[in-house]
């Protein structure tokens, strides 16, 4: 369990994402979502598919911009921040794993976890990328591309990727959506393991029940709204 | 149309590019082409000419009315005419009012003021050597008999567009109306006539009323056209179009890289589809026609779609070229729709049906499962089935069996070069530690990596190349006519007259080429089996056996020929050597014996070698050539050529009073056409080399779009991950940098290696190193796929990354 203080890290303002559709209407996806996420807390997203869930995580990172409302972020507002400037916040301080994984195909497992470092200008890259890979247990496979590494190896060396910094906040999306069940639970071990360890502020969106238990709260998301 | 599939939507466009390419250059060189030949057919006079010996009947010119060409009668031979108490041998031109059919006329009656009309009846227009023989001005008229009629002489000409067609002619012409001519009385049947029929219109007309002609020929009649009648002005016009394919070579090629990635782009995403519709219950066949559809859609609207857009953009490319040409292009022609139609089912046929046979018989397993063994087996036979239409096309394209054999090898050694140059810059390990360094971005997929650098290298090696030749040939090309090249002959100087005539020319310190003794001899035995015209298969062949050759002496071998095969004699030995394309077409070899008819007296001799002769550099040759030796007791006249000063026009006329029966022809209009073609036909090259490199811009959009979705992903993951505008502007520019340098230096080597290879194999040049192809190549491959990468690349960098990252 993290020590919790009671600065919020994240919060999010009346957050409403609306898409036009081809008739001229707008679709709205997110409505007036309101919430605060304390420093080193950990808390899941829960929803089914479809109800905004990963929508949600974006906007919260930055990778997206609301249609109204406001995020806050390291006490920054997001929409006040070019996307370089929301880069640079990202960088060394936001980590991300994806369900998909998301690695550099043309990378191999170390230059993978290097990468932020590198957009970072981090100190020491290799050695602190060779460290993540150990502690996730690939050691042994760091010249290795992510064609040559099975799904679990994808996402642990994907979770190296995601505490290389570390962060302060780490952002995971569906992070066991595409394992088998007890990979699934190596996973999850792992991510909570380095989480305690790093004493990084998760955000978790998921569909799985037993995953947001592990979380210190669950806020659950149906038809885009929190509720 | 379908085109929700990216992949069908990519092939579209690729489809549509190739089509627009082709037919831009095709209907811009079948114009430019069509022009030449209109320069060509001027110094015809006509488009056709039937020459014979007979009057030409009235149900040849009838047929030709019908088929909708314009015609003009002419009769042409020599005459004596008595004018102040004395004989002048004259040559008579007999023409109608239609005369000429092409190209102009020149006359004059004062001086500084051209007249390009034919004479009417009872006018007549003389050479300039018998206006001075007769002792009379162009401005003054006077009368003069010619058999039953009586003539106004006023005038000398000045240009006669079918002059070149009677060098060897013995006397001054003497330009008539045909109605003059009919109503002297000397069309005798010993008159020595020879009648022609001029014929214009358009190409179609002219090869109907050929065909429907041929068989009423007698083997005396010959056909005259620009092939067979002027060999300086077709091998000038032969190398026009040799550039010019050679241009429309290169965008064809570099349309068939576009449409290579676009299928396989398109082949990428059927997969998933051919998987899901075989598991749904469909059939083999039902798939592969499901896929065929859309691509039969696709094919009928992206030529269609490139057919206009090719129309349009020759049209906006002829109004840019508008002050290259000093006279209106002739209008395109309709031949290009079906070139491109056939060139669209082609490169769809050879590159997408068998990839697409290959995908129908995986199994959705092996599909669902991305097994693709069973694909890559059958991919070499869709690799080669491509192969194969796209040296079709090559063929189809360049029309010579030799040049699309060089251009294949060339191919495939540049690909290897190209293949060898990507695995260095992937395979080797690389000391930067910059994981955003362009190598890094280029191993995201060495596959598509490999397939851009050699096109990329292609397009530029053809350009470069391009570049190379067409600076250092063309002005070869054009160094080939020197500026005191010959722009006269005289003829029918008699042997007696040999002496005194060399004197006259050292006076005037004129250059002559030598005199050359020549007489008219027939070929009437081969081997001493008589010469039966009809005996030989093509109507070319049947005209060269009928016809008179002009048999020259001689015992030094021309330094601008080259001989082919055989020996050059020694002096004293009798023997024969014979124009390359002649000996092709009536079959003779070295060692053949050869019977000439010389008015009755016979001639045997050996060939003893066969020789190519260059024809534009307006020396005197021949295309049989006896040894001196074989000219004793044969009665012949002498022939020379000269270069005669602009600033020295008083030597013709000297000349003219000096030696009355000696003609002078001025060939100097041929020669400035054939300066003219040569001028013009670079400068048509450089426009489609324009057009050339904007199809490699084509070529780098397409690969760019196949790229584009893993570039869309990556970029979208930099950006999560926290990388700035700059980082990520750094890394796209580096890739398209590395790629771009790379494959121009790559490109650079080639053509610089070619270009030596081609000019020596085909244009006897030496090229030698070049480095600024090099720099340029380096330069504009590194400029040019930046500039086109940034270009494509710069939306991705404005949409939010999670639009990427949520679509992978």
């Amino acid at each position: 369990m993290q020590n919790l203080t009671n600065q919020p890290i994240l919060s999010a303002s009346q957050v409403t994402k609306t898409l036009p559709t081809s008739s001229g209407n707008e679709l709205t996806l997110l409505t007036d979502i309101n919430l605060t996420i304390r420093t080193g807390e950990a808390v899941a997203i829960l929803g089914t598919s479809g109800s905004g869930k990963s929508t949600l995580l974006g906007l919260l990172a930055g990778l997206d911009t609301v249609s109204r409302g406001e995020i806050h972020i390291f006490n920054q507002a997001l929409n006040t921040l070019d996307e370089d400037a929301r880069a640079r916040l990202r960088a060394g301080q936001v980590g991300f794993v994806f369900q998909s994984f998301q690695l550099m195909p043309n990378l191999n497992a170390l230059d993978n976890v290097r990468l932020p470092l590198q957009l970072s200008n981090a100190p020491n890259q290799l050695q602190q990328a060779r460290t993540l890979l150990q502690s996730v247990g690939l050691a042994q496979r760091e010249h290795h591309l992510p064609t040559q590494l099975s799904g679990g190896e994808q996402q642990r060396v994907a979770l190296a990727r995601a505490f290389a910094g570390p962060p302060r906040l780490l952002f995971a999306d569906e992070p066991t959506g595409n394992l088998d069940n007890n990979t699934s639970r190596q996973i999850e071990d792992l991510l909570f393991s380095l989480r305690d360890q790093h004493q990084t502020t998760l955000i978790l969106v998921t569909h799985d029940e037993r995953l947001a238990q592990r979380c210190d709260r669950t806020l659950r998301l149906h038809n885009g709204q929190l509720i | 149309m379908t085109t929700r599939q990216p992949g069908l939507r990519l092939l579209f466009w690729a489809l549509m590019i190739a089509v627009t390419a082709h037919s831009t250059v095709t209907f811009f060189t079948d114009r430019i082409e069509q022009a030449l030949y209109r320069e060509g057919a001027a110094a015809l006079a006509a488009d056709l000419v039937i020459r014979q010996n007979q009057p030409v009947p009235a149900a040849w010119i009838a047929q030709a009315a019908r088929h909708g060409l314009q015609h003009s009668q002419q009769i042409n031979f020599p005459s004596v005419i008595f004018a102040q108490g004395k004989p002048h041998l004259v040559q008579i031109k007999a023409v109608d009012s239609n005369y000429p059919l092409r190209g102009k006329l020149q006359t004059q009656h004062q001086p500084g003021v051209n007249i390009q009309q034919p004479p009417n009846p009872g006018q007549a227009i003389a050479d300039p050597a018998l206006l001075h023989a007769l002792g009379t001005t162009p401005q003054q008229a006077i009368k003069i008999p010619l058999g039953a009629r009586s003539l106004k002489l006023h005038g000398e000409l000045i240009q006669v567009p079918d002059a070149s067609l009677n060098l060897f002619q013995l006397a001054p012409r003497l330009l008539i109306h045909r109605q003059d001519a009919e109503a002297s009385g000397l069309l005798g049947p010993a008159s020595r006539a020879r009648y022609r029929l001029l014929l214009a219109g358009t190409p179609t007309a002219i090869n109907k009323f050929r065909t429907w002609l041929a068989p009423q020929l007698s083997p005396t009649s010959e056909l005259l056209t620009l092939d067979n009648s002027s060999p300086e002005l077709q091998q000038t016009i032969q190398r026009t179009q040799r550039f010019l394919s050679l241009a429309a070579l290169c965008a064809s090629l570099l349309a068939g890289i576009g449409i290579l990635l676009a299928t396989r782009h398109y082949v990428d995403s059927l997969l998933a589809q051919t998987a899901i519709l075989r598991t749904l219950g469909m059939t083999r066949r039902q798939v592969f026609v499901y896929h065929s559809k859309p691509l039969i859609r696709i094919s009928l609207s992206g030529t269609g779609l490139g057919l206009i857009l090719g129309y349009l953009l020759q049209a906006g490319l002829t109004l840019w070229l508008a002050d290259w040409f000093d006279q209106t292009l002739p209008a395109a022609g309709w031949q290009p729709i079906p070139q491109a139609m056939i060139q669209a089912t082609l490169l769809l046929s050879g590159f997408a049906l068998p990839t697409l046979w290959s995908v129908q018989h995986m199994t959705p397993h092996q599909i669902l499962r991305q097994d693709q063994q069973p694909a890559n087996l059958t991919q070499h036979t869709a690799w080669a089935s491509a192969a194969l239409v796209f040296c079709g096309l090559l063929y189809w394209q360049a029309n010579d069996l030799i040049l699309t054999l060089s251009i294949i090898a060339s191919l495939g050694l540049m690909t290897l070069i190209l293949l060898g140059g990507a695995w260095c810059i992937l395979s080797i390990p690389s000391r930067s530690n910059r994981l955003l360094a362009g190598r890094a971005a280029l191993q995201r997929n060495p596959g598509l990596t490999r397939i851009q650098i050699v096109a990329y290298g292609i397009a530029l090696t053809l350009l470069l190349l391009l570049t190379l030749i067409r600076g250092d040939i063309l002005r070869t090309w054009q160094d080939s006519i020197p500026a005191d090249a010959p722009n006269h002959f005289l003829i029918n100087i008699q042997p007696d007259q040999a002496n005194p005539i060399r004197k006259q020319l050292a006076t005037h310190q004129i250059t002559d080429t030598g005199l050359y003794p020549t007489t008219r001899a027939r070929l009437s035995a081969i081997n001493d089996q008589p010469v039966e015209p009809t005996s030989y298969q093509t109507p070319r062949a049947r005209q060269l056996a009928s016809r008179e050759y002009n048999l020259g002496f001689s015992d030094q071998l021309q330094p601008d020929n080259q001989l082919i095969s055989g020996t050059w004699w020694q002096p004293g030995t009798p023997a024969l050597s014979i124009e390359q394309e002649l000996a092709n077409t009536l079959q003779l070899q070295v060692g053949d014996q050869l019977t000439f008819d010389i008015a009755g007296q016979m001639l045997h001799a050996r060939i003893a070698n066969i020789r190519r002769v260059t024809w534009g550099s307006f020396n005197i040759n021949f295309f049989i050539q006896a040894s001196a030796t074989l000219q004793t007791h044969i009665p012949h006249a002498m022939i020379t050529s000269l270069h005669i000063p602009a600033d020295n026009p008083g030597f013709l006329r000297q000349l003219a009073a000096q030696f009355p029966t000696v003609s002078a022809i001025n060939i100097q209009p041929l020669l400035d056409k054939v300066s003219d073609i040569i001028y013009r036909g670079s400068l048509a090259i450089e426009g489609i080399f324009l057009f050339t490199l904007a199809a490699a811009g084509m070529i780098s959009l397409a690969a760019l779009r196949i790229s584009r979705a893993q570039r869309q992903r990556d970029i979208a993951l930099l950006r999560t991950l926290g990388a700035t505008r700059q980082q990520l502007r750094r890394y796209i520019l580096s890739e398209f940098a590395l790629l771009g340098g790379l494959s121009g230096l790559l490109a650079a080597a080639l053509a610089n290696s070619l270009g030596n290879l081609l000019g020596y194999q085909f244009f006897a040049l030496t090229i030698g190193f070049k480095p600024e192809i090099w720099l340029l190549g380096g330069a504009t491959g590194l400029v040019s796929v930046s500039l086109l990468g940034w270009q494509a690349s710069r939306p991705i960098l404005r949409q939010p990354p999670l639009t990427h990252l949520s679509a992978s």
